[in-house]
């Protein structure tokens, strides 16, 4: 079996970027209209191809590539912080509470009311995570407790969804509440981008600080500690990073899932394994991964059937095993 | 004068009492060997020195200054913790996990800079692991990571390294290279760097013996003995501590210890 | 048009099947389905009439609401049928399907009813299910009121070009031949831009397709007031929507017009025609 090798972080970041530039200057071509560069933007705005372009397609890639970038690198944080590659960004609970909230503002009829109630109750879900997590890990956030604490939450919030489902005032609001679940970016507007990225960057960014720690653990938790890090500050970091991340990711797109998965595990052989290279790596595969599986979708279903989160996890699971069987002897 | 000492420290865990108010000091200059039965609590002293575990009663003290006062960067920096084991998790290379040593000393922007660089070098040399530098961390023997790891704590340049049990696994060769960089980090004498200090959990009592200048027996959490190795393992303090009688020798230069018998 | 023949010969057989050997005027009928409760109300006076379903009493969903204000409801179960000793039950063609084996196991007569996709089988549709439940005579003055206000339109519409429209619910969803809202949009003088994109019933329709083909008309295919978790004017807030609506009528198709079909197809008819341009109003 060959063994991949590292390569230089510039080189790396460089062609993840390069990569990232062809495949969004596609993305924007890509529709079920045929439109390109020239005519949208030479148009003004509010003409029918500057509607298209500014106000369907630009957000829709916008939104693809954030929530690919942050369920990446949240899958990477978690994956370094628990020396574990099988974890993921669910694994704390976030992603089930932004679901939550983001169900329970389409059966109250709030998002009738207003646009940004279905983006806001997501992140007020994330915002319930985090509660739940330091009530149940405490200020030192031990990372049995947090995983044990996860697990707990995930089968929580998944109860109280089905029982919203089971309980939808009619059944058009269940299928609405379906069809968001399976995880979509099609019909998103400039105004989910709004409220979603802000977040979404304050949670990468957190998360990009913690990087050196997650170096550290290399030598385990106790050495960790000895290299100047106060551990308990650095976790809580991570979860509120992956909290506010992910969550806004979960509020504006549904559940996509594996991407927070396979992207770290691709990259990693090629950062040399360090946790810390890992980081910004994964932030620019997922954003890459993501778009490819939405131009993917776009394609194979014009109308916009296919779910954006059905098409991840049909790849994504086969591809996952087919990661673990040639890893095996790496893998610990 | 630097030291690093615990002042009256308890520690219970489960209700059981680990450490029973404990006074221990290492100064700089000085190689200490940390001896005493399974349970003792020789791993919680040690962890305790290097501020991984609270006591519940007393402190731990930093030239005077309670440990828990001082910001972990700079504690880092003066203390080194080798943990048992060698645990090293994510298949790296060497010098990586060497580099990481130097983490205490880089900042939030800073790349390693020419010096983080020579200490690096430095320690893989002073370890032998130099001809390892490109390997994985995981495929190497049990010995060769441990030094690695020694590597690891060299190139943080710190002045005391708490080691918990650092020959465990190692065979007689690198067992003795070990120790003798242990020993030679305590007594360096070069201009530039203070004397440095080193508090090591040994079971191997003729090790202990050999290359430390200074014995601490403990039992069921109190400081037994403390002083040179002839004075703390005396025929008495082995049966007293350990439950076993021993063959000592020592003529001249030489002193071993050779466990004989257990005692009912 | 095969699926529209094949259609037609399964209502056929269904009601056939279903209907035993010339029987008694039904006296107790209880109904299992929102759109037999409608044609229930319709033809059969109050007194024959023992069941029929939660829906039947709601306002935005029934057509005949306030018809059914005060009758005995089943919600759809079976303990909720049985107590009123029924001599026919209606059952839907996606009534549960256990439930109408159980009430035949018990001896119960039951009819499957099925939902006519289109005005023209509505027709055969109704005076069947006049001969079903005993108000032939009623059925026929129905079809009969249904043809006069179809004329009406039909004239009304004579020599109009037809402008597009398109049908939004949320999802991207559209409809496209052979829906019933086809139909509507169709008859009340519009052009349905899911038919002309060859969608075969209920189909995605991407925002971008909306956008591109600006329609003059935009059918909100709304399912339940705000109070109900309908995200229908959320979907007007996206800018993209927006900017449609800006130069397009919107009219919000509420479900009671359009999820059955009967007279109430012709209700919805007309509520397009106000918006129909070009047309005198009545």
């Amino acid at each position: 079996m060959s063994r991949i090798h590292a390569i230089s972080n510039r080189k790396l970041l460089l062609v993840l970027g390069a990569l990232l530039v062809i495949v969004i200057f596609f993305a924007l071509q890509l529709g079920p209209v045929a439109l390109d560069w020239s005519q949208a933007l030479k148009q003004p705005r509010d003409s029918v191809y500057g509607v298209i372009f500014w106000q369907v397609r630009l957000p829709r890639v916008a939104l693809a590539l954030c929530v690919g970038a942050v369920l990446g690198i949240a899958g990477a944080s978690l994956q370094g912080l628990l020396r574990n590659p099988l974890a993921g960004p669910d694994l704390l609970g976030v992603s089930s509470c932004a679901a939550l909230g983001s169900v329970l503002s389409l059966y109250f009829g709030l998002a009738a009311v207003s646009w940004v109630a279905l983006p806001l109750g997501g992140i007020a879900g994330a915002a319930l995570a985090v509660v739940l997590i330091f009530l149940l890990a405490g200020r030192q956030a031990n990372l049995m407790t947090l995983i044990l604490g996860g697990i707990a939450i995930n089968a929580i919030m998944s109860s109280l969804i089905a029982l919203a489902l089971n309980f939808s005032p009619n059944p058009f609001a269940l299928s609405e509440m379906l069809y968001w679940l399976l995880g979509s970016l099609a019909n998103r507007s400039g105004n989910d981008v709004l409220v979603g990225v802000p977040f979404m960057v304050i949670g990468a960014l957190l998360l990009l600080s913690c990087g050196r720690y997650l170096d550290a653990l290399t030598l385990g938790e106790e050495t960790a500690q000895t290299l100047g890090f106060a551990a308990s500050r650095v976790r809580l970091r991570i979860v509120i990073g992956v909290a506010l991340s992910v969550g806004a990711a979960v509020a504006v797109s549904g559940n996509i899932g594996f991407i927070g998965l396979v992207v770290p595990h691709l990259l990693r052989p090629w950062v040399g394994y360090e946790p810390r290279r890992l980081l910004l790596s994964s932030a620019l595969g997922g954003a890459l991964l993501l778009l490819v599986a939405d131009m993917a979708v776009q394609w194979l279903s014009p109308g916009g059937g296919l779910k954006l989160g059905v098409m991840t996890a049909l790849i994504g699971g086969p591809f996952f095993l087919h990661l673990i069987v040639k890893q095996r002897e790496v893998l610990r | 004068m630097m030291t690093l000492a615990t002042q009256q420290v308890s520690v219970t865990i489960d209700g059981r009492a680990i450490l029973d108010a404990i006074d221990v000091t290492i100064t700089a200059g000085e190689c200490v060997g940390l001896i005493g039965p399974n349970g003792a609590g020789k791993t919680t002293l040690l962890r305790v020195l290097a501020n991984l575990l609270r006591p519940d009663r007393g402190a731990a003290l930093l030239d005077g200054v309670e440990l828990a006062q001082i910001a972990p960067v700079q504690l880092a920096k003066r203390c080194a913790y080798l943990a048992q084991g060698a645990p090293a998790h994510w298949p790296v290379q060497v010098d990586t996990v060497v580099a990481l040593g130097r983490l205490p000393h880089l900042d939030w922007w800073q790349r390693p800079h020419a010096d983080d660089r020579r200490a690096i070098d430095e320690a893989l040399e002073l370890a032998d692991v130099a001809h390892l530098r490109t390997r994985l961390v995981t495929t190497l023997s049990g010995g060769e990571r441990m030094r690695v790891l020694l590597a690891r704590i060299f190139a943080s340049q710190p002045q005391i390294i708490l080691a918990d049990e650092p020959i465990a696994a190692l065979d007689p060769y690198h067992q003795l290279h070990v120790m003798e960089l242990l020993r030679e980090h305590a007594h360096r004498t070069r201009v530039e760097q203070p004397r440095g200090a080193v508090l090591a959990v040994l079971h191997d009592l003729n090790l202990a013996a050999r290359f430390c200048d200074r014995l601490i027996l403990i039992a069921h959490g109190r400081v037994h003995c403390m002083g040179s190795a002839r004075e703390v393992l005396t025929a008495e303090n082995l049966q007293q501590v350990y439950g076993i009688t021993a063959r000592i020798q020592h003529d001249g230069e030489q002193f071993s210890v050779i466990p004989w018998q257990r005692c009912r | 048009m095969e699926i529209f023949l094949i259609r037609c010969l399964f209502a056929a057989l269904g009601l056939l099947l279903s209907v035993p050997s010339h029987a008694a005027v039904p006296q107790r009928i209880a109904s299992l389905s929102l759109c037999a409760d409608q044609l229930l109300l319709m033809l059969v006076p109050r007194e024959r009439i023992v069941s029929v379903t939660d829906w039947a009493v709601r306002p935005e969903s029934s057509y005949m609401a306030a018809a059914a204000q005060g009758l005995p409801l089943n919600h759809g179960l079976v303990e909720g049928v049985l107590p009123q000793h029924p001599d026919l039950i209606l059952a839907g063609e996606y009534t549960d399907v256990t439930m109408v084996n159980l009430l035949r196991h018990l001896g119960y007569r039951v009819a499957v009813v099925p939902v006519p996709q289109n005005l023209d089988e509505v027709r055969t549709h109704i005076l069947r299910f006049g001969e079903l439940v005993g108000a032939p005579e009623r059925a026929r003055e129905l079809v009969a009121a249904m043809d006069a206000r179809l004329q009406r339109i039909d004239q009304r519409l004579q020599n109009q070009p037809p402008q597009l429209a398109a049908a939004y619910a949320p999802n991207g969803l559209t409809v496209g031949r052979g829906a019933v809202l086809a139909e509507i949009i169709e008859r009340a003088g519009w052009r349905n831009l899911g038919s002309e994109m060859n969608i075969h019933g209920y189909g995605n329709l991407a925002l971008e397709q909306l956008v591109m083909a600006q329609p003059e008309l935009l059918v909100l295919d709304v399912t339940a007031e705000n109070r109900g978790g309908s995200i229908a004017h959320s979907y007007l807030q996206h800018p993209a929507l927006a900017s449609i609506a800006k130069h397009a009528r919107v009219v919000t198709m509420p479900p009671r017009l359009s999820e059955c079909v009967g007279p109430m197809t012709i209700d919805a008819i007309e509520l397009l025609l106000k918006q129909t341009p070009g047309l005198a109003q009545q």
